[in-house]
Formats: structure tokens, sequence, C-alpha cells
């Protein structure tokens, strides 16, 4: 069974037109990315794919581990095992990391029918997972993004998806805000959190990140769908050729 | 309304008069009752707070307490000081208590205290209340019963947050009328934890003042929870005084109430003070919350910080008028003032308010208010972390009240005021 099926998708933001036709399946243990110039709607894949409220799909479907996506609500489908990191992490004044952090992993319990998680064990969580990404501690005892860095916004997702395992991690625009070297390291996070039961669909501008994260298939998108795709070296293509000359070669 | 308490005054006058003391300020309050009566909706300063309804009622006073019982709130949240006074319907439960410490403290119920401390009692009695700003004020000068008192001398820590509780559960129509006063000579510092709860059918009015005396390099903090009932009328004004080099931190939580106003005046009146007024509430239903806050800045040097916080829900009306003035020579003043709300349904309304005064020409002041919604990108990344919609919304309502109690240093006080919010928020 393919972990997700994405079929003709169409998605409108405010009645405009923005996804027109997308498809991709991805299966466990595959690493997908998506490249394309600014505003052909990659971001509202993701967002459409978590269920943010006024995208409205007008067409297509999307079965997740053999479910229907599109019917569920915006938790049940974080619950079932889809992340998405954002590319602009929103910053929460008053609600700690730390709690929201147990909120999250005891909610995640609740639904697999898990007692909360014992303090000893969430605090060992907590340490091996920001270990594994490389967040400092006074970063874990702040609000949640409130006044992170923009590249600490973005490892603070990656530690949260390190906590909570999911089978599907969309991780749009990781690569923003990251200096070289943490870029690199969080890199190697990802490359440890890889195996043949998740999947990964990176969204990104430059080849570099997939330098380091090796993906299977590249898709490029334009104006709504992929219009080409194939496997890694795509991506480098892309880099010498740009997109104009890439999506009229054949 | 004014000969009702007239004729109120005149049949009660004996058990009013048993306080020789007060005997004066009781005739100059109704006098001044008389000659402004209760304030309406046409004055700029009560435009937010109409009074018209509940002033229907003829509210009876009651000069003792008919089944003298100990506080259920105090138990309910399991707070603790090791020093206590409990009201009950507005008058001390264990009659005319008052502790006196070895070091000079006295602490306990005005009453009690103005039969043995007569002197020191009238030194400072309508002292910060100057005028009875309104007829409100000018009541409670008529017909006060009981209220708290304390009295740090000079070079006093008290070094635990002592805790005065009033509740009220008399259904019938009665005013009740507390004078509190707090004076801190030089160099004292104390805390005073002040939680205030009323039943679901109480119809008491309270009508409150509080005067607080804030001496040289003495810091006050008041932390002050109000957990009425949808029922309840309560109107609270509080003075307080600053000499210089003194600070004072006052925190207030409200939970609700039919309608509850506070007016918050503070003089300014030493170099380097500092105050500090906080506030945060949860209203829904009916609620209806007018916080005023007045911060004189009369001397130089001063700094002076507003922050209250409201979420409201339902047919809830909310108000907040921040106050600053800063005369011709308090340069170097540093005023900030934020006031932000989050309306959660079309017919609750919030009217923010804020009014600046600045003759002085050094000066920092700041003012920022905002009315809005919950913050819908907030609430998905919560959401897409797998937490359900409403435990998201309560987290996010939680945490922006909350904001405006970070200042608060008593721990213990600080759960329970979030626990009172969380709960309140849970139900809205
Ligand atoms: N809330 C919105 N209202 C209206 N239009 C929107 C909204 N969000 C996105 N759009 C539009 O949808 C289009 C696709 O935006 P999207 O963010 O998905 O692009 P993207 O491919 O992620 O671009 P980038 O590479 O710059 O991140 C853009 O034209 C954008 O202006
Ligand atoms: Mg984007």
């Amino acid at each position: 069974m393919k972990l997700i099926e994405i079929k003709n998708l169409h998605v409108n933001i405010d009645d405009k037109e923005i996804l027109k036709g997308f498809d991709l399946d991805i299966n466990r243990g595959e690493v997908h990315a998506i490249m394309g110039p600014n505003g052909t709607g990659k971001s509202t894949l993701a967002s459409a794919l978590v269920g943010k409220p006024d995208y409205e799909v007008t067409a297509g479907k999307v079965i997740f581990k053999g479910k229907d996506l599109l019917e569920m609500e915006i938790e049940e489908r974080a619950l079932e095992g889809l992340f998405l990191a954002f590319q602009y992490p929103v910053e929460i004044p008053g609600v700690s990391m730390i709690n929201f952090m147990k909120t999250v992993v005891d909610a995640r319990r609740k639904h697999n029918n898990e007692d909360p998680i014992s303090p000893v064990d969430f605090l060992n969580l907590v340490k091996k997972s920001s270990k594994l990404v490389g967040i400092n501690d006074k970063m874990k005892g702040r609000a949640v993004n409130e006044g992170f860095s923009g590249g600490e916004k973005k490892k603070n997702e990656i530690f949260q998806m390190a906590m909570l395992q999911p089978d599907l991690a969309i991780l749009d625009e990781l690569d923003s805000g990251l200096d070289i070297d943490s870029l690199k390291h969080v890199a190697e996070a990802i490359n440890k959190l890889r195996n043949k039961n998740n999947a990964f669909l990176i969204i990104t501008h430059y080849q570099r990140l997939l330098d380091y994260i090796v993906p299977d298939y590249v898709h490029i998108m334009n104006d709504g769908k992929i219009v080409k795709s194939g496997g890694k070296e795509l991506a480098m293509e892309l880099e010498s050729m740009g997109y104009d000359d890439i999506m009229s070669k054949n | 309304m004014i000969d009702f308490y007239n004729r109120l005054f005149n049949s009660k006058k004996e058990e009013l008069e048993t306080q020789i003391l007060l005997k004066n300020i009781r005739k100059q309050g109704l006098k001044d009752f008389g000659r402004i009566g209760f304030p309406n909706i046409k004055m700029e300063k009560w435009k937010n707070f109409n009074t018209k309804a509940f002033l229907k009622n003829q509210y009876e006073i009651c000069f003792e307490d008919k089944d003298n019982k100990l506080d259920f709130f105090s138990k309910i949240n399991g707070l603790e000081s090791p020093d206590t006074i409990v009201f009950h319907n507005g008058h001390c439960s264990y009659n005319m208590q008052l502790d006196e410490y070895k070091n000079g403290v006295i602490f306990g119920s005005i009453k009690a205290a103005a039969a043995k401390y007569p002197e020191l009692v009238l030194r400072y009695f309508n002292k910060a209340n100057k005028q009875n700003l309104n007829g409100f004020n000018a009541l409670n000068s008529a017909f006060v019963q009981d209220g708290f008192f304390l009295f740090v001398p000079k070079n006093t820590n008290i070094d635990f947050p002592v805790l005065v509780t009033n509740s009220y559960d008399d259904d019938q129509y009665h005013m009740a009328n507390s004078r509190n006063i707090v004076i801190l000579e030089q160099n004292s510092n104390c805390e005073i934890v002040q939680i205030e709860s009323s039943t679901s059918y109480c119809n008491t009015f309270s009508n409150n003042i509080t005067e607080l005396f804030i001496g040289e390099n003495s810091t006050l903090s008041l932390n002050k929870l109000q957990k009425y009932s949808g029922k309840s009328i309560d109107i609270e004004s509080t003075f307080a005084i600053q000499e210089k080099k003194s600070t004072f931190h006052n925190n207030i939580t409200i939970i609700g109430g039919n309608k509850l106003r506070n007016d918050v005046h503070i003089k300014l009146n030493g170099k380097n003070c500092f105050a500090d007024v906080n506030g945060a509430f949860v209203l829904d239903d009916m609620n209806e919350v007018d916080n005023n806050v007045y911060i004189d800045h009369a001397k130089a040097d001063c700094d002076s910080n507003q922050n209250f916080r409201g979420v409201l829900d339902d047919k809830a009306k909310g108000a907040f008028t921040g106050y600053v003035l800063v005369r011709q020579d308090s340069q170097r003043t540093n005023a900030y003032q934020s006031n932000k709300n989050i309306v959660l349904s079309d017919d609750a309304s919030m009217s923010t308010n804020p009014f600046l005064e600045i003759y002085a020409d050094d000066v920092k002041c700041s003012h920022g208010a905002s009315v809005g919604n919950l913050d819908a990108n907030a609430m998905l990344y919560l959401q897409t972390r797998g937490i359900q919609k409403d435990k998201a919304k309560e987290l996010l309502l939680s945490a922006f009240v909350l904001e405006a109690l970070k200042g608060v240093k008593n721990t213990k006080f600080k759960e329970i005021v979030s626990k009172e919010i969380e709960n309140k928020i849970l139900k809205v």
C-alpha cells in the first residue's frame, strides 16, 4: 500500500485556483523533493495536506495510509502520522516549549490508547531529540518559537519531528535560514531518522540540501502541478539550466 | 435614591455612630453623596459602565454577620498563610480580629484597629481618598462597616504574604462597604494576597475602598483575585500614594461578575518610584467589567507600567481606560501602557481607551491597544501537532491572558489564578 496518494488535487484560496491537478504517490522509505519557481503552490500543497482552514479543495482526493485524508480534522491528520515543518513557523508567546511538547506527546499517546508519558521518559525523549538536532537548552526553556532566530525556528521544527517520528514529514524550505553548519547537522539528523517505514517530502529551491539528504525522486512544479519528474540528477540539471530551459526540454 | 440612602443613614444612626471616631467622616460622606449622587453613563469616566439597572435595588446595610462562618474559598484552594484575615459578607469572621506582632506590625479588622488605635487609623482614613471622587466612594465613607488594616513600621519585612479573603453569599440585597487601609513606613516590604468571591445566589453589592500609603524605599505587592458570580455587583476604588523610591505591584485577576468596576488611582509623590498595575480577565455570559487606572506622575524620575489582557465571549462587555498624567516638572518619566484583548463572539465587546496627558518634555510614553481574534496561524500550528482544537484554544487563550501576570513572583498565587483562568476558559 502506498503511504500517500494524491490524485488530481485542485485547491482554491479565496476563489483563486492555486493547485490545478496535482498528482503524487509516495511509498514508505522514499524521499521526494519538490522544486519550483516562487508562487507555484508548493506551500499551498503542504498547507492543504495538513488541512489549513480556508483552503478549499474543489476536486481530487488524497489517500493517506489507506484513509481519506481530506475527511480528517487537522489534528487527526497529525495523529495519523502526518507532519509539516513549516516554511514560516509561528511564534506562540506564553506557551512554553516544554508544556507544548508534553501536550503534543500525550495527545499522540492518548490517540494510541497509551497513558501519558512519565516525566522521566519525557525528559529522556527531549534530551535525545534535542541532542540529535543540536538545539541548545535555552531554547527549550522559552515560549514556542518566541524570539527564536530564523535558523532556530527551523531546528525547532526538526526537533519536534524527531520527538514525534511521523510516517510522512513534509519539510517546507528547511534550508532557508539555516547556516551551512546547521544545515549539515540538521540534514544528518534527518538521515538518521530516515528508515524504511517513513517518508519525506522536501520542498526546496536549492540543490545543496539535496546533496545532504539524497532524494529518490525530484519533481518540478509549475503553476499548480508537477510538470516534470526524475531522479536526483534532475535537481542538478535544474541548478545548471534554470526553470525555463528545463521545462521546455523534453 | 439620594433620599433612600439619607433615610437609611438616619435609621441606622445608632449603629453607625458606635464608631465615634468616624462620625465626621460619615457625615461628610453622606453630604458628598447628597451633592453628587451616583455616577451615570453621561459622565465621561462612567460612559462604559451603566449602573442604572442595579441601582434600582434598594440596598440595605447590615452590621453583623448573621452566620459567622469560615470562608469557603480559602479552603477550596488550599490557600494558606501564617496570617489570614477572613471576611464573610463584609464582616470580619472572627469578630474584631487584630493580630499584633512584636516588631510593631498590626494586621486585622479595621474596626478592631480603630477601637484600639484610633489615632493611627484616623491619621490615614480618607487621606488617600481625598474628596470622595464619586457617589460610590462617598457612600463608602458614610456607611463603611469593616475592612482590613495593615500597618508595617519602618525597616520591617513581612516575609510571607498575608492573606485576606472576602466571600459573599448573602441572598438579600445588602450593600457591603469595606474600607481597607495599608500603611508601609520607610524601608519596608510586604505582600498582600486578596481573594474575593461570591456565590451564584448572592445579591450583595460590594462597594470597597482601599487606601495604600507606601513609604520611602518600601515595596508593596497587592495580588488580587476577583472571582465573582454572574450576579455580583462589585465596585472598588484603590488609592495609592507612593513616596520616593517606593514600588507598588498591583496584580489583578478577574473571573466574571455581573458588574464589576475597578478604579486604581496611583500618585507617584516622590522621585524614583515604580508603579506596576497588571490585570487579567476572562468574561463570558453577560459579565461586565470596567477597569480604570489613573497614574499621576507628580514627581520626576518615576516609571509606571500598565498591562491588561482580556478574553471575552458570549455577550460579555469589557472596558479598559488607562490614564497617565505627567506633570510639568516630572522630567525623565517612563510610562508604558498596554491593553490587548481577544473577543470570541460577535455579541461581546471591548472598549479600550488610553489617555495620556503630558506636560513635561523629557518623557518616554508608549501605549498599545488591540482587540482581536484568536491567532489562526497559532491555532493551525498547534493542531498540526495533534493537539485537539479545544485544547489548542485553551492553551492559546490562557497563555494570552496570563502574559499580563508574568511579573507575579508569588508562585502559589500564580498557580491558583492560572487554574482559575484555565477553568473559566474551558467554559468559553
Ligand atoms: N492566503 C492566501 N490568499 C491569497 N493568495 C494566497 C494565499 N496564500 C498563498 N496565496 C497565493 O498562492 C500562490 C502560491 O503560493 P505558495 O505559498 O504556495 O507558493 P510557493 O510555491 O510555496 O512559493 P515560494 O517558493 O515563494 O515559497 C501565490 O500566488 C500566493 O500569492
Ligand atoms: Mg513556499
